[in-house]
């Protein structure tokens, strides 16, 4: 919306206008423009030009016009589009959030059962499928410009029946909520909003609460796990880095908790409520803003744990704190790589070494990538095994010898023998006289024409 | 050559000297081999691994990679094929002892075939643009138009 360049760039270069005004201006201003440029390409038009980086054309020239036309022909074609995309970033947009406040008006309504469609899929469609409608008056709270309030406060009253488990995240709640939700409007006006708008709140949590508290009933047993986390959700979540992967376990995480429902069943009851809050408002904003989201579905697994911790321990939330981002963090698997090593072999120097061999004609491409993995593989069996060797030895080295028994050790190796033999006496040419003359004077015979080119390429280098 | 090269030449002629290097086309660079090792063994564990060590197994290395060729080379021969493929490899390594580096060398292809797929994708920007050829130079237009703007004041 107003963030986007393109669509001002469009409209008029460098107009910063409010979203309000966009829409109308938009229409209106498209289409003068509109027409007027139909009108005038009419006259002088040159259609060829429009595609033509032509400078003089942008000056003004009579040129310059058709271009202009058609790219506003184009524009008002492509504005309803456009618009209803921006209704995706609707919770930003001030104008929208107005409309969100005075109550579940039709126009708000229907911006929000846009969104519902995708809602379902982020979100395990089961639950909350019945509770949308009575998630819209909450979320209309939710953009008056207090939501922080609002949801903090309601939890404040839903929860009051239960005063044990919960007090102690009610106080982080007030505190860190402003935080968590990342978006500008809010931090700020939270602490005060929650003081001095009790009425406010209460009003709609009323509102809100006799249908969903219906519905709930009903669905008890599935919205089990996510019941208590609303709460929790509010006053703990940081709309931290976890945000993607706590959308994904949501699903599991209900599963896991159901279990533990019985316990906090009226606190589920009310939970729904706050969750469709969170979600609704996640909803809306999900494009613009995620931290919203994440609030919302991080709250799920992060409030369960919550509500352990308060029943074992009801008293530092912030001690409780850390542990639930653990629990959070937990789930995703590591997918880390069994090998140690990082570096590859220079696969041209791999398929060097191959096409060494006269034999080997054409290499596929993936082939010296083949033969690198399974020649790092053989690296680190050699290596760990040398190394174990060197340890049962008390060597903090590993030698050409313990190479050398490594690889008689094992028969998968014996391909290697005859290097590793060669090896060995020329060590024991370098200690003291070769036992094996003929392998030495074989070696000094290979040896010679090695030095003679060495000796020239030196002169080159040097 | 700049002075800063030579201590790095004389290490690799010295190396040359003391002979186990061979061609320098035929074996592996030491510096990766050294990195690797280091890689494996790493300075936690408090193992080294001594020069003349690392020179043998570059050159059991090599041989590794010859003898995983050539049987390849045979394979692919087998089946008529001019060019070795990757399943050649993998069968080489089945049939020479080396079954279990089978899945991580099949990994690795395939990872680089979506490497290199991914370069593909981004070398053809037009089709990823997602626009057709009409819109792009309406943008362009509109580009120009700014610049002119912008340039005219």
């Amino acid at each position: 919306m107003i963030d986007d360049p393109g669509e001002h760039g469009r409209l008029s270069s460098g107009d910063a206008g409010q979203t309000e005004d966009l829409h109308v201006r938009k229409n209106g201003l498209g289409a003068v423009l509109g027409l007027s440029l139909i009108g005038l390409e009419l006259t002088p038009g040159r259609p060829g030009s429009a595609v033509e980086p032509d400078l003089k054309s942008t000056r003004g020239d009579s040129y310059f016009i058709p271009d202009l036309s058609s790219k506003f022909i184009h524009f008002l074609l492509s504005l309803p589009t456009t618009m209803s995309g921006e209704g995706t970033y609707a919770p930003r947009s001030p104008d929208l959030s107005s409309f969100y406040s005075s109550g579940p008006t039709p126009p708000a309504e229907q911006a929000q059962t846009q969104h519902w469609p995708p809602l379902s899929q982020s979100q395990p469609p089961s639950q909350f499928s019945p509770q949308r409608p009575h998630k819209l008056p909450p979320s209309s709270t939710h953009f008056s410009g207090q939501p922080a309030a609002n949801q903090s406060s309601h939890h404040y009253q839903l929860h009051q029946p239960q005063p044990q488990p919960q007090s102690p995240h009610q106080q982080p709640q007030l505190a860190t909520p402003p935080q968590a939700l990342a978006q500008a409007v809010r931090p700020s006006k939270n602490l005060s909003d929650i003081t001095n708008q009790p009425p406010l709140n209460t009003s709609f949590s009323g509102a809100a609460y006799p249908p969903q508290s219906q519905t709930y009933s009903t669905y008890i047993p599935q919205s089990a796990a996510p019941a208590s986390q609303p709460a929790s959700a509010s006053s703990y979540t940081a709309p931290s880095p976890q945000s993607y992967q706590n959308r994904s376990w949501y699903g599991a995480d209900n599963y896991q908790y159901r279990p533990q429902k019985p316990i906090h069943q009226q606190q589920q009851q009310q939970t729904p409520l706050h969750a469709q809050h969170y979600t609704s408002g996640a909803f809306t904003t999900q494009p613009a803003g995620l931290p919203h989201g994440l609030d919302g579905t991080v709250s799920r697994p992060e409030s369960h744990d919550a509500n352990h911790n308060s029943n074992i321990n009801s008293g530092n939330p912030a001690s409780t704190m850390p542990p639930k981002r653990g629990a959070a963090a937990r789930p995703p698997p590591p997918t880390i790589e069994p090998s140690p090593v990082k570096t590859k072999f220079p696969t041209a120097r791999i398929k060097r070494i191959m096409q060494a061999d006269e034999e080997v004609g054409k290499v596929a491409q993936q082939t010296p990538i083949a033969v690198g993995k399974a020649l790092e593989l053989f690296m680190v069996q050699m290596v760990t095994k040398s190394a174990d060797l060197a340890r049962e030895k008390n060597s903090k080295r590993v030698s050409a010898q313990m190479l050398k028994q490594v690889v008689e050790a094992d028969e998968q190796w014996d391909f290697l023998r005859e290097i590793v033999s060669r090896v060995e006496t020329t060590e024991e040419k370098k200690g003291g006289p070769s036992k094996s003359k003929s392998a030495a004077e074989t070696e000094s015979e290979d040896e010679a024409p090695e030095k003679k080119k060495r000796a020239g390429r030196r002169k080159k280098v040097a | 050559m700049p002075s800063e090269h030579i201590p790095r030449q004389d290490r690799y002629w010295s190396a040359f000297d003391n002979d186990e290097l061979g061609n320098d086309d035929l074996s592996l660079p030491k510096a990766t081999v050294q990195k690797i090792v280091g890689e494996i063994l790493p300075s936690s564990t408090g193992i080294a691994f001594a020069k003349e060590a690392r020179d043998l197994l570059i050159e059991c290395c090599v041989e590794f990679i010859t003898l995983i060729s050539s049987e390849a080379n045979e394979i692919s021969e087998k089946e008529a094929k001019k060019t070795i493929a990757c399943d050649h490899i993998t069968k080489a390594l089945e049939q020479l002892g080396f079954a279990d580096y089978v899945p991580a060398v099949l990994e690795a292809a395939a990872e680089h075939k979506e490497v290199q797929k991914g370069r593909e994708k981004k070398a053809n920007k037009f089709e990823q643009s997602g626009m057709t050829l009409e819109e792009l130079e309406r943008l362009q237009q509109e580009q120009f138009a700014d610049a002119a703007k912008r340039h005219i004041g």
